[in-house]
Parts: structure tokens; sequence; C-alpha cells
């Protein structure tokens, strides 16, 4: 990989990681706002990272590209971890993935947090 | 999570004859009042409440007129007026308990200056309205000859439009409106593609009495609503208006789990609740795949989701129409479908 498409994966990784950080601990009220009788009920994003990471993993195992295919079925044998969606961001941030997986990785990850991003904070982009 | 959405599917739907309401709206000077003058002539409107929302802008032809109380009229045609002064949900309660007359459906005409929303967000949303009514459509007069202007200056009025089912082109007769006609349609079509257009004004009484009917259809899908009109239509649009608005169809052939899709919408009305000016769909729930789920809501309100008994055709799609202020098409599928694959993963694996 030549070190100008590295750095660039690098840091657009690290704006996704700052991106995230910054949406993940935000409440979301379900219904409080409404007249509807509903309220005191919200969530964060970052309770949809192992979610977020699912859906990764998904659409990995099925692009049919070997190296990528082989690290997210790696990934969903190995034991679940905390923010599994953080560490994964952090790991291709500090360049520990093949460049396969972060070149493939990139373009999805990007599109699933800043559709996230657009719902949760009208549009916040990285 | 248990929001607004995931609250009402869980409810029972109540009462499936609750009394159709259709919002009839427009700027200013548009012809809804010529409009609904030229209706209240028209038999068979026996049971017709009409709400004008401002007493003192009301145009209805006085002849016409019994007055039965300070807010109430009998129309000669046996039609009840009422003119809201204040509540509207008062209007609508008063009128749904009374006796005399057996009430059927009910038209209200929107001030000329107004932003429907809080009118629809009424009907769907108020505790006191909602089990005895029910949103049928909503019609919006657009003016030939001045309304591309009127857009342009007036952000209710595009409002107005692109919350609208039907949207009445008025004085299509004149030159200058005949002139205007095509510009002023490819601006309505990028402000709400969905909508059914009625240029022909000689038409437009009889379809809007059309529109007031009851339907009595055993419950099935209206085939002319508006997410059962052709997805293509409203996907060749640009998908952002000048105005902000913009509209699409969101469409997935597979099955949605049906906690998940009401985990889904609950995120969305909960984040962006205020710029959904109207979603409409059928919705194709893996546990229900004979039956599709009617949904319908106005920003951050919605109907009680109902079962439909049968599909309207042979197209089992999920298909379902935003009319949104700035919210992204591609954010709203991708984030679903992030939904629908926490739910299969949850799934207990057979």
């Amino acid at each position: 990989m030549s070190t100008a498409v590295a750095d660039d994966l690098v840091q657009r990784f690290d704006a996704l990681l700052d991106l995230w950080s910054r949406l993940a601990t935000r409440h979301v009220a379900l219904g409080s706002a409404c007249a509807c009788g509903m309220g005191g009920v919200s969530l964060q994003l970052v309770d949809f990272e192992l979610d977020i990471v699912g859906y990764l993993e998904d659409a990995g195992q099925r692009c049919g590209i070997v190296e990528v295919v082989d690290f997210f079925n790696e990934l969903q044998r190995d034991e679940p971890r905390p923010q599994p969606l953080v560490r994964l961001l952090e790991d291709a941030q500090q360049e520990r993935l093949p460049q396969a997986v972060a070149e493939w990785l990139l373009p999805k990850a990007e599109r699933t947090l800043r559709s996230f991003a657009e719902l949760h904070g009208g549009g916040m982009q990285a | 999570m248990a929001g607004h959405f995931s609250s009402l599917l869980a409810a029972d739907a109540g009462d499936s004859a609750r009394i159709p309401v259709t919002v009839l709206t427009g700027f200013l000077g548009s012809g809804k009042t010529t409009l609904l003058n030229r209706l209240l002539k028209l038999p068979g409107l026996h049971g017709t409440a009409v709400i004008v929302n401002e007493f003192g802008e009301i145009g209805i032809d006085h002849d016409l007129i019994a007055q039965t109380s300070d807010d109430t009229v009998l129309l000669a045609n046996g039609c009840l007026c009422c003119a809201v002064r204040g509540d509207l949900v008062e209007a609508l309660v008063r009128l749904a308990e009374r006796t005399d007359t057996p009430l059927r459906q009910v038209l209200i005409e929107t001030s000329g200056l107004a932003d429907p929303g809080p009118i629809l967000r009424t009907v769907m949303g108020d505790p006191a309205v909602r089990g005895r009514f029910v949103l049928a459509g909503v019609v919006c007069t657009v003016d030939a000859v001045l309304g591309s202007g009127t857009l342009d200056r007036h952000p209710e009025s595009v409002q107005q439009a692109a919350v609208a089912d039907q949207l009445f082109i008025t004085k299509t007769d004149l030159p200058e409106g005949a002139a205007a006609l095509p510009a002023l349609s490819i601006r309505l079509r990028e402000i709400n593609a969905g909508a059914r257009m009625q240029t022909d004004a000689a038409q437009q009484p009889a379809a809007l009495h059309l529109l007031l009917q009851p339907r009595n259809d055993g419950g099935a899908v209206n085939a002319d609503a508006l997410f059962y009109r052709p997805v293509q239509a409203a996907a060749e649009v640009p998908a952002q208006h000048r105005d902000g608005i913009s509209s699409f169809v969101l469409v997935r052939d597979v099955p949605l789990p049906r906690e998940a899709f009401a985990a889904w919408l609950d995120m969305v009305i909960a984040s962006r609740g205020q710029d959904l000016l109207r979603v409409k769909g059928l919705v194709h729930l893996a546990e229900e795949p004979e039956r599709p789920l009617l949904i319908h809501g106005v920003q951050h309100l919605f109907h009680p989701p109902e079962l439909m008994p049968a599909w309207p055709g042979a197209d089992r799609r999920t298909r379902i129409v935003f009319i949104t202020r700035g919210v992204d098409a591609e954010a709203l599928g991708e984030t679903l479908d992030v939904l629908v694959r926490r739910h299969l993963r949850r799934a207990p694996r057979s």
C-alpha cells in the first residue's frame, strides 16, 4: 500500500472514530416530546455498536474478497468484546487490519455511521 | 425500546369504524372556498360536517346556510358546518357526539396561511380524536396563475403542497393559467411526487366528493392510495427539492421482522419526527405475510397501524412514501437494514 493511500485510510478512519465518539453517547428520547402519552424511554447509539458490527460482518462475509471474508469469519468466532465498533475502527485507524479489509471496510463503515449521524445528528458529518 | 410507533403497534387499533376526515388546504386565494362552495352544491352530502378554521374567512353562500347555533350551521343539503373559533378538538368531539344527524364524514378547510401540520397532528394524535376519527386524505388547491410565485415567497404554501394526497390546480381555464401549468406541474412534482394531480377544474368538486366518502370496501387497501402508486414515478424526480423538501419511496423486497421495523420507526420518529411531513406505506411484516401493515404518520404522530385483510395486488414489497424536510433516503434505508440485522441476530436459531 502506498504511503498516500495508507495516510488517507488512517485519516478517514480517524474521522469516523471522531464522528462515532460524538454520536455514541447521545440520548434519543423515544416519544417523550409529543402529546401521545409516551415518554421516559431513551436510547443511546452506543447500544447499536454490536448491531453495526454485525451488519458490517454480514456484508463482509458475503463480499467475495477472500481476505475480507476470512477476517470477518474470524471476528465472528472471537469472544464478544465491549465497544466492538470502536475497537474495529481503532484497529483500522492504527493500521492493524489487513489492507484489503481496511479498504473494503472504510466506505461501508462511512456509509453506515453517517446514516446514523444523519438521523441522530440532523446531518452531523465527520 | 418502546417508542411512539411500538406502543401503537402493541395497542389495539380500536374501532375500525372511525369517521373519515379530509383536510382541504391551499394558500390564500388559491380557490379553496370556491371549491368548497361547488362541492356543497352537490347532492349526497348528508352527514358531512364541514369545519372551517377561520370563521371570518368562510365564503359559503349564505343562502345555503341555516344557522343552528353560534358555531354550527346546517346547510340546506343536510351538511353540518362548524366554524372553529378555537379548539379543533372540541369541535370534532362535539360533532362526534351529536345525535340528531349521524356523522358520516368531515371536511376541514384550513386557513390559507396555515401550515396544515398541526391540524393533521390533531386528527392523528389527540387522544380525544384519534379513536373516533381517521385522516382520510389531504387536498391542496394551487392557483395555476399565481402558484409558482406563491411557492417562491411563502414557505407555508410549500408545506401545504408537500403534505397533500391530491393537488387540485385551479384557474387552469384562464389563458394565463393554462400557459403556466406545465412549469407549475414540474415544480409540484419536485415537492410532492406521489400526489395525484387534478388539473380539470370542472372535475374537482366531484373528485373531492369522492375522496370524502367513507370507504365501503371491507377494509381493503385503497388502490389509489399514495403508497400504491407506481414506485418509479416517485423515484424519477430529483431527491432534493430547492425548498428543502424531498419525497422518496423506501422499498424492501424482503419481509421485515415486526420488532425490528417498529424499533427502527421509533428511532426515526424520535430523531427526525419534526422533519417527517408525511409518511404513508404498506409494510410486509415477516410475521404477517398475507396482511400488509398500513402505516400513516405526520411528523412525530402516527395513526395506529392497521393490518389490512389482504394485499391490493401481486406486489408484496414494503413500500413507504416519505415526504420530508431534509431527511436522507439512504440513511433511512441503511439504518433500517442495521435494525433488521439486529433482530435476525437475536432470533433463536433452529
